[in-house]
């Protein structure tokens, strides 16, 4: 497989505040304090937007835009692949307590907040983004896949189908991949419990750029064994925020050194990402 | 640069026209569409496009845990048209381990969540809690559909509204072409589900009548259940496999649920997929038309189809005989579009008697006998997310 290049990282999470400061954590695991909680101060987040938007999308938008700040990619022009594990349950449960009474009345904000890529619509709208846009979802594993369907955007060049504002000479394709993860708790008594929230940007290429920080090879592998932190709370997290399990990979490019890490892609696949510096 | 094609070895559709291909086929001869009145609550009707397995179709018993309308929408689909030979068949080649699966949906078995609600809500439960992994989850359709055929590659749930399972194909054909598997089954699965009929309903396009795409009168659309698939390989495996032959996936950057006033998105991704396939619009001989129904969609559409491909080729919307099939919409009218060529037929555009006259392009009201060598589908969802197809006939 040949490597994909990575610009630029947000993180949002329990005790981890911005990348900056989960490079932080991550080099001295000590510091890693799980109280302290991350504010949400997107451009995105106006009032007109919060209103009509909802937290799941909300932590998307804030890891999308801070990816965006630490690279030179336009906004305007950056391949959406937004991954998390399911729909926003609460608003689900909203409208499926609305459809069990007699007038079966659904919001309109709450059905188009429902589907499952209304964060990245809403984003994309925000941002006047005409790129295509893809949302994926493997449940407990959506990191891994999104990362995966960003690499085959990236990797694969089809010519100007996907990507209208890249050169169609180039082997690989030449517009960047804003891969966003996220998972926020919901509060649904039949949702998948009490799961933390979380939530990751990458900023990727297919060629290197002056902002590149590591190169990323992955390949997929039998039998799962992913790469276990070293750290209970944050192997908590990994094991419970479906977004987080990219935090193996995060720790590997705070440690900046040469790796190779193993995340869950499904029961019978692993997925190893070779880390390499430039 | 057009990119090499891929190639399209068996499909199957299901839907308000009929279980499989044949079923469609006939369906669409014998002008005999699938939309059903649909009694809504407290008052009021609706046309639906019903797709309901036969009786005898069961889960089987090692996936009982996944059994609910989807599950079974999806059994009855795969077991039409020998599907689940040719996956067997690239099994045999390839290796199970080397078959992927991308499925579009909006909801996928959603529609279990809502009935366990409906049913707690009449016990006063308040204390049950449904098995998201099984039934209401958005992963379970892929997970049922590559556990039913046993592959284990590559897999993953596409959801971006009602582009969802036209996205699949361009999904795949990348993780085949970046050698992560050699076969890939594509799907787009949309059971009956209340939250699309009362949501549409609450956005003011779901239509009283059976959809009239294109006509004066259309007032939005009906909502249908369909399964489709797809197994797609970069190496042809008999004369008769269509092709993939281009794509292009685009955003409107507009707004959430309405479509860009001049078509501005759905052009681009027409163009894109024409550049892809190293056509130009004089190669088209059909256009299956993302063709809702609502008011704008389809003279936004019609005039984006006509600044790209001009007034000539002739183009229809396939909705009035299956309702939309939300995320199913893009492989249901991406498998009419392969029918229509093998039986060289451009459908109608059923219902439809009394075309806009804002509109320009040249709709097929009646089946219309026509050799088809590339067709192009539309599909457009919320989010303002575009996906156009090109296919072409066995080469």
């Amino acid at each position: 497989m040949k490597p994909i290049f990575i610009d630029a990282v947000s993180v949002y999470g329990k005790g981890l505040l911005s990348w900056d400061h989960a490079k932080e954590v991550f080099n001295h695991l000590e510091r890693y304090d799980a109280t302290q909680i991350p504010k949400l101060d997107s451009g995105y987040l106006t009032p007109n937007n919060l209103r009509r938007t909802t937290h799941h999308m909300h932590i998307a938008f804030q890891a999308a835009d801070m990816a965006l700040k630490g690279s030179d990619a336009a906004k305007e022009r950056v391949e959406f692949v937004f991954a998390t594990s399911d729909v926003d349950l609460d608003v689900a449960e909203s409208n499926c307590l609305a459809l069990s009474l007699h007038d079966k009345e659904i919001s309109p904000q709450k059905f188009q907040n429902v589907v499952l890529n209304a964060a990245a619509g809403h984003l994309g709208v925000f941002m006047k983004n005409t790129s295509g846009s893809t949302t994926v979802s493997a449940q407990d594993n959506n990191f891994a896949v999104g990362f995966l369907q960003a690499y085959t955007f990236l990797q694969v060049n089809t010519g100007p189908a996907s990507q209208v504002h890249s050169t169609p000479a180039s082997p690989v394709n030449t517009t960047p991949a804003l891969l966003v993860a996220y998972d926020a708790p919901f509060e649904t008594r039949h949702g998948p419990g009490h799961r933390p929230f979380f939530c990751v940007g990458m900023l990727l290429t297919a060629n290197q750029t002056p902002k590149s920080m590591m190169s990323l090879t992955p390949n997929l592998v039998p039998q799962p064994k992913p790469t276990a932190l070293g750290h209970a709370e944050l192997e908590a997290i990994r094991t419970t925020a479906p977004a987080a399990g990219c935090l193996p990979l995060l720790m590997a490019l705070a440690k900046k050194t040469n790796d190779t890490v193993e995340l869950v892609y499904t029961e019978e696949l692993g997925l190893k990402v070779s880390l390499c510096n430039l | 640069m057009a990119i090499e094609p891929a190639y399209i070895g068996a499909y199957t559709l299901s839907s308000a026209l009929g279980f499989g291909n044949e079923a469609t086929i006939a369906s669409l001869k014998n002008v005999k569409g699938g939309l059903t009145e649909y009694a809504l609550k407290p008052s009021g009707i609706t046309w639906f496009g019903l797709a309901e397995p036969p009786a005898h179709v069961q889960v089987p018993s090692r996936l009982a845990e996944y059994d609910n309308t989807c599950a079974r929408l999806i059994t009855g689909a795969l077991l039409q048209d020998k599907f689940m030979e040719h996956v067997e068949a690239a099994k045999q080649r390839y290796g199970k381990h080397r078959v992927g699966c991308f499925i579009g949906s909006i909801t996928s078995s959603m529609c279990r969540f809502e009935e366990l609600y409906n049913e707690m809500a009449k016990a006063n439960d308040t204390t049950t809690v449904v098995p998201l992994k099984y039934h209401g989850g958005i992963n379970t359709a892929v997970e049922f559909t590559r556990r039913f055929l046993d592959i284990t590659g590559p897999c993953a749930t596409l959801s971006t509204a009602c582009s969802s399972s036209a996205k699949v194909f361009a999904t795949g054909y990348r993780y085949l072409r970046a050698g992560l598997c050699d076969a890939v089954v594509v799907g787009g699965v949309e059971p009956l589900c209340e939250s699309l009929i009362y949501g549409f309903k609450g956005l003011s396009v779901l239509s009283t009548k059976p959809c009239k795409p294109w006509d004066v009168e259309r007032d939005g659309i009906n909502i249908g259940a369909a399964a489709g698939f797809a197994l797609m390989t970069l190496s042809k495996t008999s004369p008769g496999d269509f092709v993939l032959k281009g794509f292009g996936e685009t955003s409107d950057a507009y707004h959430m649920t309405a479509p860009h006033p001049q078509g501005a998105g759905v052009e681009a991704c027409m163009r894109a997929a024409l550049a892809s396939a190293g056509l130009s619009a004089s190669d088209i001989d059909y256009i299956n038309a993302h063709g809702s129904g609502t008011p704008m969609n389809d003279i936004t559409e019609d005039a984006a189809i006509c600044r790209v491909l001009g007034e000539r080729v002739l183009c229809s919307s396939t909705k009035g005989w299956t309702g939309h099939t939300q995320g199913a919409a893009g492989i249901t009218e991406a498998i009419i579009v392969l029918l229509g060529m093998r039986e060289s037929l451009a459908p109608g555009t059923l219902n439809t008697t009394n075309v806009d006259p804002g509109t320009r392009c040249n709709l097929v009201l009646n089946n219309t006998p026509h050799n088809i060598r590339y067709a192009l589908s539309n599909s457009m969802g919320f989010g303002g997310n575009n996906a156009t197809l090109i296919f072409g006939a066995p080469q």
